[in-house]
């Protein structure tokens, strides 16, 4: 066999490899969109569940999740950023730093249900926080701090040491050159980043079902005291979110229109999701071209 | 142009500088005059940047460095323990290799120095980013322009803008790390008619490969070889009459 005809079956054995990926992508979507997309209605989308009768929705779980979401983000997102602009920007190579990085890494690969479960333990329990949208959103930031820490971190080492250097020669101190340089220049792709991980925390459910837990009391949306029990806004009551609710329907759901309502409730996570996943890249692309060529 | 009569805006000696354990600079004394242009010239690795980036204490930032020996600056002690590295260089302004600017507007860019240091007054940094880029020589190519960002201009704008940027803070004095050598021909012409304007006014030290560079713009040139300084005069006795060999051989190409 000659190189040419090698180079041939090489190719089109790694086009078939990346087709069946996407083909799998492709028909998962697809059937999960195709069976839930006819049943999303407006009142679908707005109106609460019903345990045992058919004709209920998802809105009060899709605003559940939307709110842990910003919840976890105000928490992780101020320390994820601190994190990374000490290890990229002040951090030297010695011990310390390298068992933080350690510890990053650990903390990223520990299984959400075990992060959930602790979660539980401590906030739900120890701290007597109880099943609510403050303890979920505690356990989402242990389950996203990681990830969020090491996007961050990757954004700020993309920026040239030319610009720290011009920074120093130009009499900035350290964090000078960090608050006015470097962070201005990252911020397209730790917008990205942000917004990827948004995407992920939105569709986490195992780290919730023991912290947020899996009841959604019904909430007065006129309400907007945040110490009321009935508020949408009071951080200590429990909060089924989207991604829990198709978990817990799925296993012991008596509602008679519940394939309707899994498959409506997954199409609407996955819709999310990727709207997430796709306004992330024009979101950071729109920032740098604003950025360099505004 | 430059004569001994001239007041001395930085004296050094006896620098030495390790990496780690490898010396690369062996004991270095050179004067520099409050007005125009010295040049440092030498092969690749001769010691001439890691002298000037010894000067505003750019080695800082790295690990490992040592750097002994006196700096007197207009007074100051450069390595004293109670010179602050942040007031140092804002005494003390740089131009790199690369174009480096801000990925601002060129305005921000060129009053970044400023606000910084506290200018709020919209009048005074108009007025100080046009004279500075005036200065760089670049206004007329940017002025309508002036609020895109600077990551939008050619190479030999956005060094010129680079320039702009150290002169508006007012520096003492000027250190150019092979400012040119990024650049081509047109734009390389450019940043050196800039510097020449510059020199009756501002003490520069240049480091540069380009030995014709030199000869065209500088007061005074100094030669350094594997870390040592090996003669410093007028430019035109070092590239017409050196007295050391070494400095003969190099300048008239026959190594290096």
């Amino acid at each position: 066999m000659n190189a040419k005809t090698a180079d041939k079956i090489a190719t089109g054995v790694i086009y078939a490899i990346s087709s069946i990926v996407a083909l799998i992508l492709f028909a998962m979507l697809g059937f999960i969109l195709v069976r839930g997309v006819p049943h999303l209605s407006w009142h679908f989308l707005t109106s609460p569940a019903r345990a045992f009768e058919a004709g209920g929705g998802i809105g009060i779980q899709l605003f559940n999740s939307f709110y842990l979401l910003i919840l976890a983000m105000l928490i992780s997102f101020p320390i994820a950023l601190g994190a990374a602009i000490y290890l990229n920007e002040y951090a030297q190579k010695n011990r310390f730093t390298a068992i933080i990085r350690t510890a990053i890494e650990i903390l990223s690969s520990l299984p959400s249900v075990v992060v959930g479960l602790f979660g539980f333990l401590l906030f739900v329990v120890q701290f007597k926080l109880g099943f609510s949208i403050l303890s979920g959103a505690i356990a989402l930031t242990l389950f996203n701090l990681p990830l969020l820490t090491r996007s961050i971190e990757t954004s700020l080492a993309q920026i040239p040491d030319l610009q720290r250097e011009a920074g120093a020669a130009l009499g900035l101190s350290r964090w000078e050159t960090v608050l006015h340089v470097i962070l201005p220049a990252a911020v397209p792709s730790i917008v990205t980043g942000v917004v990827l991980s948004a995407g992920r925390v939105f569709g986490e459910a195992a780290a919730l079902i023991y912290t947020a837990g899996q009841s959604a009391p019904a909430l007065n949306f006129a309400d907007w005291n945040p110490f009321n029990i009935s508020s949408p806004l009071n951080p200590m009551r429990p909060a089924e979110t989207l991604a829990v609710h198709i978990w817990k329907i799925n296993s012991e759901g008596i509602m008679p229109d519940l394939n309707a309502v899994s498959a409506g409730a997954s199409a609407v996570l996955i819709i999310v999701v990727l709207l997430f996943n796709f306004s992330a890249r024009k979101l950071g692309m729109k920032l740098y071209k604003k950025l360099t060529s505004a | 142009m430059t004569d001994s009569k001239q007041k001395t805006i930085l004296s050094t000696r006896d620098v030495h500088l390790w990496y780690g354990k490898k010396e690369a600079l062996h004991g270095i004394d050179l004067d520099f005059p409050e007005k125009g242009i010295t040049a440092l010239i030498g092969p690749s690795g001769s010691g001439k940047s890691t002298y000037l980036r010894a000067i505003n204490r750019m080695h800082d930032l790295e690990d490992n460095v040592t750097v002994t020996g006196s700096f007197n600056f207009n007074g100051t002690d450069i390595y004293a323990p109670t010179t602050d590295t942040v007031d140092l260089r804002k005494r003390i302004g740089m131009v790199f290799q690369q174009p480096n600017p801000f990925p601002f507007s060129t305005y921000e860019n060129v009053a970044f120095g400023l606000r910084l240091a506290g200018v709020k007054d919209k009048a005074v940094l108009d007025e100080a980013v046009e004279k500075a880029l005036k200065q760089a020589s670049v206004w007329d190519e940017v002025k309508d322009t002036l609020h895109k960002s600077a990551l939008g201009l050619s190479g030999g704008q956005q060094q010129r803008v680079s320039v702009a940027r150290v002169l508006a803070t007012s520096p003492e004095l000027l250190l150019l790390d092979e400012p040119t050598s990024a650049l081509d021909p047109v734009s390389s012409h450019n940043i050196e008619e800039t510097l020449l304007k510059l020199r009756d006014d501002y003490a520069m030290i240049i480091v540069t490969h380009s030995m014709s560079q030199a000869s065209r713009i500088s007061d005074r040139t100094a030669f350094f070889l594997s870390g040592d300084l090996v003669e410093v005069d007028e430019t035109k006795h070092i590239f017409l009459n050196p007295e050391k060999k070494e400095t003969q051989d190099y300048v008239s190409g026959r190594f290096g």
